[in-house]
């Protein structure tokens, strides 16, 4: 009896400690650049030191603490540094449903951001279900996903599949990874992610697109009172640097 | 060296932090991405073999160790379909391995039996040479009865391949009218993965600092935990395992909740999708005139159905299993019956 308190006891100092160890860890960048503003030409300034930008960012949210307005950032951030394809999870659909929150406070950061050249850059949003997109060519998409477009979509691209070959529309051995990608491809009109980016301290992807994040780079972005340019800038950083040597 | 290791005593301190860390949630079952083998043998001016030989004495002490901390369930990396894309000389040099590291296991049956380990080997085994599938299949054959310590084996193994194969199979029991395509949820689709009969994915370790999954359970560990360690495979230690199961226990609850909310809505899903197949066949019955079975209550219909669908499923997915055992089982008799020719 004793010795289990003592062992649940001993067990809380260690968590506590590793807590107090990443908040250490976390402080210096949280608040030393909050008072920079960050304008495009910043952006795009450190955009050009890195070697190579993901085409498709995605954004997982994995702790409830975040705000429209640190999502809204970090959209902007991303299309000012000249990501084409963004994509934000939100397991439990909220950012879906209150989309149009997210596309006013994408409009307030929009402005603080590019200041004169706002309206140059359209960024819009897109739910899963609206299928067809009036999207002009050069236009950033961002995608926003809940847990219905992950594992569930596999579920009924097998359905789906199930049909065709039953009508003899298509050949069992077709089913092949090239093939269901390029279907899964063409349905969600994205690349597969090439850096996942985990909003909070959790390390998962919850449900988070299990067929696509294949060979996404995966990082963590602590959300310790708002987000802030400089570590967000950091992990792109960290993805700039790294060299892929997949299977061989 | 052997699939057990030797020097099995804890110390002291290892004791206590065992008895620390079971305060908490333990995860039952781990998966490794043993990364860092190639790196490790440059960085020693050792030959490649020796690097990935040492990636495997560091394995058969990592399960030790899991044992030890009541994780009963281990999930390995060994093999990709894509590092059949290397250099000749290293597929050949893996397989040679694979080759004695099977043939070193099945002469410690008495260990085996021992500790009641059960080895399985996931992934597209035909890919493989000839005898290698058959060494393998007599170890899994041999060993499928254990129950207390499992140790899955991805051979030749991606995650998409799996799915893909999944599909399959899937389309081909609708083809063959075993099962209906309203049938295939989440469960179903996952039932027909090389993983259906592991646990759920507790916590996912990649070792060498890399930050990706490379195609290893890719379904499966979605509703887990990740931890990414910066140490080379080889180097692995005691203690980044325990540091890893630290990690998983702070994030375990959040993603309990999560998969839990899952099971919730899945069972939603079905439940939606008997509700419409039943109303779908009481139309059609309408059509044909026939009025005799209108009585009967919607409720009651759809419970009925429920069962009937449950009954099919679980037919068609007895009969898949089925079908894996005996590929493995063949193989085994094959080798055993050639051996007795000679």
């Amino acid at each position: 009896m004793i010795a289990a308190i003592v062992l649940r006891v001993l067990h809380y100092i260690l968590t506590l400690g590793l807590i107090l160890r990443n908040f250490l860890y976390h402080i210096p960048n949280a608040y030393l650049s909050f008072y920079k503003k960050n304008s495009v030409i910043s952006i795009r300034n450190d955009a050009k030191h890195l070697k190579k930008l993901p085409m498709h960012l995605g954004f997982v949210i994995v702790e409830n603490d975040y705000t429209f307005r640190d999502i809204a950032n970090l959209i902007v951030w991303s299309v000012a540094m000249g990501i084409s394809y963004i994509s934000v999870y939100d397991i439990n659909g909220d950012i879906k449903r209150n989309s149009f929150l997210l596309q006013k406070e994408i409009k307030r950061s929009k402005q603080e951001t590019f200041a004169s050249e706002d309206s140059k850059f359209e960024i819009s949003l897109s739910l899963s279900e609206s299928k067809e997109m009036q999207s002009s060519f050069k236009q950033p998409q961002v995608h926003l996903l809940a847990a219905d477009d992950g594992r569930l979509n596999l579920v009924k691209t097998a359905q789906n599949y199930c049909q065709l070959v039953k009508t003899n529309q298509y050949q069992l051995e077709d089913i092949v990874p090239n093939n269901v990608d390029s279907h899964l491809q063409k349905l969600f009109k994205l690349p597969d992610p090439d850096l996942v980016i985990l909003l909070g301290h959790i390390n998962s992807l919850l449900g988070f697109m299990p067929w696509q994040v294949r060979l996404s780079e995966i990082l963590n972005l602590p959300l310790n009172k708002g987000v802030n340019y400089k570590s967000f800038l950091s992990l792109i950083y960290t993805y700039g640097k790294t060299i892929q040597r997949f299977g061989t | 060296m052997s699939w057990f290791s030797t020097n099995s005593r804890q110390t002291w301190l290892q004791k206590l932090c065992v008895r620390v860390l079971k305060a908490g949630p333990i995860p039952k079952h781990i998966a490794f991405i043993m990364d860092g083998n190639r790196r490790f043998a440059t960085k020693n001016s050792i030959d490649r073999a020796q690097g990935h030989l040492h990636g495997f004495n560091k394995l058969a002490e990592t399960l030790e160790w899991c044992l030890n901390l009541g994780i009963c369930e281990v999930t390995v990396y060994a093999f990709s379909i894509e590092n059949f894309k290397r250099s000749k000389e290293e597929v050949e040099c893996l397989m040679e391995i694979a080759r004695q590291k099977f043939s070193k296991l099945l002469e410690e049956k008495e260990m085996i039996e021992k500790h009641g380990v059960c080895i399985r080997v996931l992934g597209n085994l035909t890919l493989l040479p000839l005898d290698v599938q058959e060494i393998i299949a007599e170890a899994v054959n041999f060993t499928k009865h254990n129950t207390r310590a499992i140790l899955n084996v991805c051979f030749s193994y991606t995650s998409r391949d799996d799915i893909c194969t999944a599909m399959r199979e899937l389309a081909s029991g609708v083809k063959q009218g075993h099962i209906k395509q309203s049938d295939i949820n989440e469960r179903v689709l996952e039932k027909c993965f090389y993983t259906s009969q592991c646990r759920k994915v507790d916590l996912l370790i990649r070792t060498s600092g890399e930050v990706r999954l490379s195609d290893f359970l890719l379904w499966e560990s979605s509703y887990g935990v990740l931890a990414f360690v910066q140490v080379l495979w080889p180097e692995f230690s005691i203690w980044h395992l325990y540091a890893a199961v630290l990690h998983y226990q702070r994030n375990s609850q959040a993603v309990g909740i999560a998969r839990d909310n899952n099971e919730v809505e899945i069972e939603r899903l079905q439940q939606e999708s008997d509700h419409s197949c039943v109303l779908q066949e009481l139309e059609q019955t309408q059509l044909k005139g026939d009025n005799s079975i209108e009585n009967l209550n919607l409720q009651s219909r759809i419970i009925e159905y429920a069962a009937l669908r449950e009954k099919r499923t679980q037919d068609f997915l007895n009969l898949l299993e089925c079908r894996r055992k005996t590929y493995f089982e063949d193989l085994d008799n094959n080798r055993t019956k050639e051996r007795c020719k000679c």
